[in-house]
């Protein structure tokens, strides 16, 4: 082994630029795996922290919703308690009924109040879920007091700083006010797709008589926990999907997804209750680009070694004559190879403790290096086999030639000669195929971002006032300050809106149904977002001329009838789904159409746009959309916030711009082009290294024939030319295998948004171009540097 | 190089593979299981309803309203100003010869009465109702079955209820009970399905099992127990409530209560086919009424007593008793003279100062007497808070055609809790018969008897810590006395 490192080092620092080039690639490939790879088992390892993880499941609920049975994580109150008692397989079920909107905790009646956003529990959850850390007080009494809350430790340290919160008291005084005694305090890792602020009992009096409600199916998801030795057959399976039949005459039925898969395989619309989901396709994105880097970077060493393999015939053949058997040989550069991976595992431990932060903030990610026997068993199992690998092909070849071979022609010939020939192609490949990813995604997320959306979503503050019918006299008293614009009231402001219902409607004496959007606004909508109408008015019935509305739908006005006519504005691709002649008069149900709009986007790009109808219910204003003048949005703001605390006391003021509310929901995106072009830096400088490598070898290789052309009269351009075009060729034949490759992968990513940039072809030539100014880039370096040398001396030393 | 592809693909394939699912199903299958027991739950629900409307009686002629007085018996006018004077403490024993005490038996479902409960008694059987559904005792206040259970949804709070309108719009179940001639009626609303019925539940003692997966062996989906006997309008304003009151010979009289706005009519009488009978028109109609508020002073209220039904109009002064197919007949006229309101209008326009004026609020006519409390200025919170909201109770005595003040002008108890709505205090009766409190009663027996309850979950009014007859009261018993 001693001499093993010191035949090593002597070769390393003979050849610092072919050393450079491979531990370099090592180092790069072994790290971006890391990044990778830690990344990889922070997304797998959602869920996993719960003891017994494996026997807990979701229960989804299938239901008819318009003409599709729709599937979805809400589900009914009864369904836990009713499932556990039904079912002897089943060990405990739980439910987390969330509240719709926050609610303002206080240590006091003159303290701060903090925003929460809470739920209730029954009396399993935490038999069901062991995983969470009691920073304070016990599962077992944590839900025993129907008075008592447990608080989240985040919320727990800003109510209460560093002091103990068991047996305090919080008091939540939203539309009453009520006391509560902490019961305990939980830490929520971020492993969970499970978050409150704070939470409380079933048992708590002003809910207790909800907990039996077949309704309110939005709010609530439910999960249970088989018992360890449960004997699943098909019988257990048909009734227990066909469980709710047995207590109510809701046609759903139930699916059940195993809560380790709810991070990455929710292939249904999971609800906003529902924190951190990710998606399997970006594991195997971004596993394929480590697998890339790596695979370049190992190709490098291999074929490289098999390069040089000339430097060392002497060596070998020297050896192979005093008695070295070709194990022997073979291990010498296997030990090689592996020492070479080591010290570049090395560099590389140290090269992600300097870069994670970097890698979190492209990532949006919160990765740590932390050292783990885990962890560091699996990077030397890694690393050993990129070592084997790496230097497998290399032995193998070398520890083949015979020593009557190599005194008497001293070059390589066969295998390897092919295989030098397939390194830049393969690298020049991987780098285009980067190259035209990081363009596509650079270029879809400037579309995304450039595309108009049908309205003016600019300098438009958004503030969540939960339900809010007194909202006429905050909107007044803003408007009177002159940095806001207009202002209006809605349910929520037009970001994700997907909120359907089935609207019947008859059309030429059929009965059909729309099924569309229904969001609801108040009349200054159109103006605060500059909604272009198309046809007939906007919505103008305030609130008031809703409920005198609302009135008509009495059974003896109907004799008379008097419909009830509530107006509606419509966009326009509703209006092309009803095909009327003139929608404005129509009637949809309760609704008269008085509009139409010109579509605009109320759900990201990944969504088409879908009917919407907008109409005025003051029963579903939680927002306030205000749009404000460009200047001085400081002064405005904080106008803003102190006249919102003037008429809602009882809850804290937040706001969000909506541009970057609509950037929130791209966040995945975003962070797949940071990590490509990242990938496309690091495959390109892999690329350049080896091609580098490539070039050095080859010339150095042809240094006499350069000389003798050099000394007949060939001129400088013609040495460059024949040097260069054996990689330009190889270049091009990389395009050619790359491009489709790239094409195809790409228009797969795309199919995800709705609205989507094109795969145009200078896409495709910009990177071939690049590639091809890369290789002769770096080639010509080399290349110049040989054809400008002094023949003399190539041929003196020849 | 192909090996080294092939481990670490095989090492992403194996750490990125799904948790395997030992509860994997079918997804496709089962949502067109989902699609066809919808369609069949449409069609069942259509046929149902259908052959409801196929039995009723298409034999009845519409007959003209008859208003016209009794000339022997003229309407007692009952001066309740006169009666404002001379209160004074009224012993138990001046009006009743005993009460007697019926525990009934904590039900299955204990929230039943988390929001509330009200009670009926036959001659056989006490009904407990609440939003939760019609329960049925015997009338040792043992438990026997449940009518119905209702599927409905509210959010209770510290000292009341609220229920948004998404909540009501869910509502399936029992409404309104009434009582007569042995049978049980309610109103069964399925809100989601946009159906209702008149239901009619022979009394019975036989434990009949509720079904509560919905399927009734007579009636299909109705998850109550009894017979449809009418099918109904869909009432889409769940505000507003149509009192339905049996009149025998298949006929029903639906009164328009007037919360909420105008009505057409007062009381309209149809047979159970839905044919109308008679219609007994509005003679002070809420009409032209262009404010975007409207007040809710006052309900009316209707009752049965030896089998008659008898109405009032809210702003009206008279009770009526109902003679089907056509009459109206006026039997007490309320006299608060110049503090009475002169129209509806003037009940319901927020413009009009009330508070200085006498409203009806509670009305019980039993054998010997009438319970009648009115408020001066209208029931609510705020009328409450702000001090101008008085309650008075009398007590009149059909025999000797007297009425006794139990008090007058009395300040009302506001239960605990924000959005409670006041109540009128039981104050001034003192119970010598035994030691118990005495709280006003509430409803008559199938004989016309005066009975109430009570239950420590109702702080308000209700009782501390006494025994009654030969128990105690528990934390979640009601209790039922009868005031002979």
């Amino acid at each position: 082994m001693n001499t093993t490192f010191r035949i090593l080092f002597r070769k390393l620092s003979s050849k610092p630029v072919f050393s450079f080039i491979t531990i370099f690639g090592f180092t790069v490939g072994i790290a971006a795996s890391m990044l990778i790879y830690l990344w990889i088992y922070n997304e797998l390892s959602y869920e996993k922290f719960h003891p017994g993880y494996q026997r807990i499941y979701r229960v989804l609920t299938l239901s008819k919703q318009g003409d599709k049975v729709v599937k979805s994580a809400g589900n009914y109150r009864p369904m836990a308690s009713t499932l556990e008692k039904d079912y002897p397989q089943i060990e405990y079920a739980t439910y987390i009924s969330f509240s719709s909107e926050d609610s303002p905790l206080q240590i006091s009646d003159e303290d701060e109040k903090i925003d929460g956003r809470g739920c209730w529990l029954n009396e399993s959850f935490f038999n069901v879920f062991e995983g969470f850390k009691f920073r304070e007080g016990t599962p077992e009494l944590a839900l025993s007091n129907p008075s008592g809350i447990i608080l989240n430790a985040s919320l727990a340290r800003k109510l209460f700083g560093n002091q103990p919160a068991l047996g305090r008291t919080v008091i939540i005084n939203k539309y009453f006010r009520e006391e509560f005694t902490v019961s305990a305090v939980v830490e929520i890792p971020d492993q969970s797709h499970i978050y409150f602020d704070y939470a409380y009992s079933e048992k708590n009096s002003r809910i207790v008589a909800l907990s039996n409600s077949w309704s309110d199916k939005a709010h609530v998801h439910v999960y249970f926990k088989l018992r360890k030795d449960a004997v699943i057959e098909n019988e257990f399976l048909s009734q227990i999907t066909n469980h709710i039949s047995r207590y109510s005459k809701i046609t759903d039925k139930l699916m059940f997804q195993p809560i380790a898969d709810i991070h990455l395989y929710s292939d249904y619309e999971t609800h906003h209750y529902d924190k951190n989901i990710g998606s399997y396709i970006y594991i195997w994105i971004f596993s394929g680009l480590a697998i890339l880097v790596v695979l370049m970077a190992s190709l490098n060493f291999s074929v490289l070694s098999v390069a040089r393999a000339s430097e060392r015939l002497t060596e070998i053949g020297m050896k192979k004559v005093n008695g070295a058997s070709r194990f022997q040989i073979a291990s010498q550069y296997l030990s090689e190879s592996f020492l070479q991976t080591f010290v570049s595992l090395v560099l590389a431990i140290i090269l992600v403790w300097i870069t994670i932060p970097l890698f979190n903030n492209l990532s949006g990610q919160q990765l740590q290096l932390t050292l783990t026997f885990k962890l560091l068993f699996n990077l030397v199992v890694l690393t050993s086999f990129v070592g084997i690998t790496a230097g497998i092909y290399p032995a193998w070849y070398l520890s083949s030639l015979t020593p009557a071979g190599i005194f008497k022609d001293k070059t390589p010939t066969g295998s390897g000669a092919r295989i030098l020939k397939l390194l830049p192609l393969f690298q020049f490949a991987i780098a285009i195929f980067f190259i035209v990813a990081t363009a596509v995604f650079i270029r879809q997320m400037n579309y995304i971002q450039s595309k108009d959306l049908g309205f003016d979503d600019k300098n438009i503050v958004v503030v969540p006032t939960g339900l809010w019918y007194g909202n006429k006299t905050f909107k007044e008293e803003l408007l009177k300050h002159p940095g806001v614009i207009s202002v209006s009231a809605s349910v929520y402001a037009p970001v994700d809106f997907a909120w359907k219902m089935s609207i019947p409607y008859t059309r030429g004496g059929t009965n059909d149904s729309l099924q569309a959007s229904l969001f609801w606004a108040d009349e200054n909508f159109a103006e605060t977002y500059n909604l272009e109408l198309v046809k007939g008015r906007f919505l103008q019935m305030s609130y008031e001329d809703y409920w005198e509305e609302w009135k008509k739908n009495r059974p003896n006005e109907k004799e008379k009838n008097n419909q009830i006519s509530l107006p509606v504005v419509i966009n326009e691709t509703a209006e092309k789904q009803l095909s009327f002649d003139d929608p404005v008069g129509k009637r949809l149900g309760n609704y008269v159409i008085v509009g139409v709009v010109k579509d605009f986007h109320f759900r990201p790009l990944q969504h088409p746009i879908e009917p919407m109808i907008l109409t005025n219910d003051p029963q579903n204003i939680m927002s306030v959309n205000i749009r404000v003048a460009p200047e001085n949005r400081a002064e405005t703001l904080k106008f803003i916030g102190d006249t919102y605390r003037k008429h809602r006391d009882d809850r804290t003021f937040s706001y969000q711009f909506f541009d970057d509310m609509l950037q929130e929901k791209y966040k995945a995106e975003n962070y797949l082009r940071n990590l490509t072009f990242l990938f496309a830096t690091l495959a390109i400088l892999i690329a350049m290294l080896g091609i580098l490598g490539m070039s050095v070898f080859s010339i150095t290789k042809r240094t006499k024939e350069i000389g003798i052309r050099k000394v007949n009269g060939a001129r400088v351009s013609e040495i460059l030319t024949l040097l260069n075009k054996d990689f330009i060729k190889l270049v091009v034949i990389a395009f050619v295998i790359a491009s489709p490759v790239a094409y195809f992968t790409m228009n797969k990513w795309l199919e995800n948004f709705a609205y989507k940039t094109s795969l145009s072809w200078w896409i495709f030539a910009l990177a071939g171009f690049l590639a091809l100014g890369i290789a002769i880039l770096t080639v010509s370096w080399q290349s110049w540097k040989a054809a400008t040398r002094n023949p003399v001396e190539a041929l003196r030393n020849e | 190089m192909k090996a080294r592809m092939f481990f670490i693909i095989s090492l992403i394939l194996f750490t990125s593979c799904k948790q395997p699912n030992k509860l994997k199903l079918d997804e496709e299958s089962i949502a067109s299981e989902i699609i066809l027991l919808e369609e069949e739950r449409q069609n069942n629900l259509k046929f149902e309803f259908g052959q409801i409307q196929q039995t009723g009686s298409s034999n009845i002629l519409r007959v003209k309203e008859d208003r016209s007085g009794n000339k022997d018996r003229p309407p007692i006018i009952l001066d309740l100003i006169a009666a404002r004077n001379n209160v004074q403490k009224v012993k138990a024993s001046e009006l009743f010869t005993g009460i007697d005490y019926i525990k009934l038996q904590p039900l299955p479902d204990s929230t039943f009465y988390e929001v509330g409960a009200d009670f009926l008694m036959s001659d056989n059987f006490i009904y407990g109702y609440s939003l939760n559904g019609i329960a049925q005792y015997d009338l040792n206040g043992q438990f026997l079955k449940y009518i119905c259970k209702n599927e409905s949804y509210y959010t209770k709070y510290e000292g009341g209820v609220m229920t948004t309108r998404e909540q009501a719009a869910m509502f399936v179940g029992a409404l309104s009970p009434k009582l007569f001639q042995g049978k049980l009626y309610y109103k069964y609303e399925d809100r989601p399905a946009k159906m209702a019925v008149y239901m009619e539940y022979e009394e019975t003692g036989d434990l009949q099992v509720l079904n509560l997966s919905g399927l009734n062996e007579n009636t299909g989906h109705i998850r109550g127990l009894g017979k449809p006997f009418m099918q109904l309008q869909h009432i889409e304003n769940f505000l507003r409530i149509h009192e339905m009151n049996p009149l025998g010979n298949g006929l029903v009289g639906i009164a328009d209560n007037r919360r909420g706005g105008a009505a057409k009519d007062f009381l309209t009488i149809t047979s159970s086919s839905g044919d109308t009978v008679c219609t007994f028109r509005d003679f002070d109609p809420i009409e032209n009424y262009s404010k975007s508020l409207m007040r809710g002073a006052e309900s009316a209220f209707d009752y049965m007593i030896d089998g008659i039904l008898h109405v009032r109009q809210a702003y009206n002064d008279t009770i009526y008793q109902v003679v089907p197919p056509n009459r109206m007949v006026p039997k007490y006229v309320l006299d608060f003279g110049e503090f009475s309101i002169d129209s509806s209008l003037e009940g319901v326009d927020p413009g009009y100062d009330l508070s200085e004026k006498l409203l009806p609020d509670k009305f019980l006519e039993t054998n010997k007497y009438l319970f009648l409390t009115y408020t001066k200025d209208y029931e609510c919170p705020n009328t409450a808070k702000n001090g101008t909201l008085k309650y008075s109770r009398v007590v009149y005595d059909k025999s000797k055609n007297i009425i006794i003040p139990v008090y007058i002008d009395e300040a009302p108890v506001i239960p605990k809790g924000k959005m409670t709505w006041p109540e009128a205090p039981n104050i001034n009766i003192e119970n010598d018969i035994d030691d118990s409190p005495f709280i006003w009663p509430a409803m008559t027996t199938a004989f016309g008897v005066p009975f109430t309850w009570f239950s420590r979950k109702q702080p308000n009014d209700r009782l501390p810590n006494k025994t009654f007859g030969n128990f105690t009261l528990g934390e979640n018993d009601y209790v039922i006395a009868i005031y002979k």
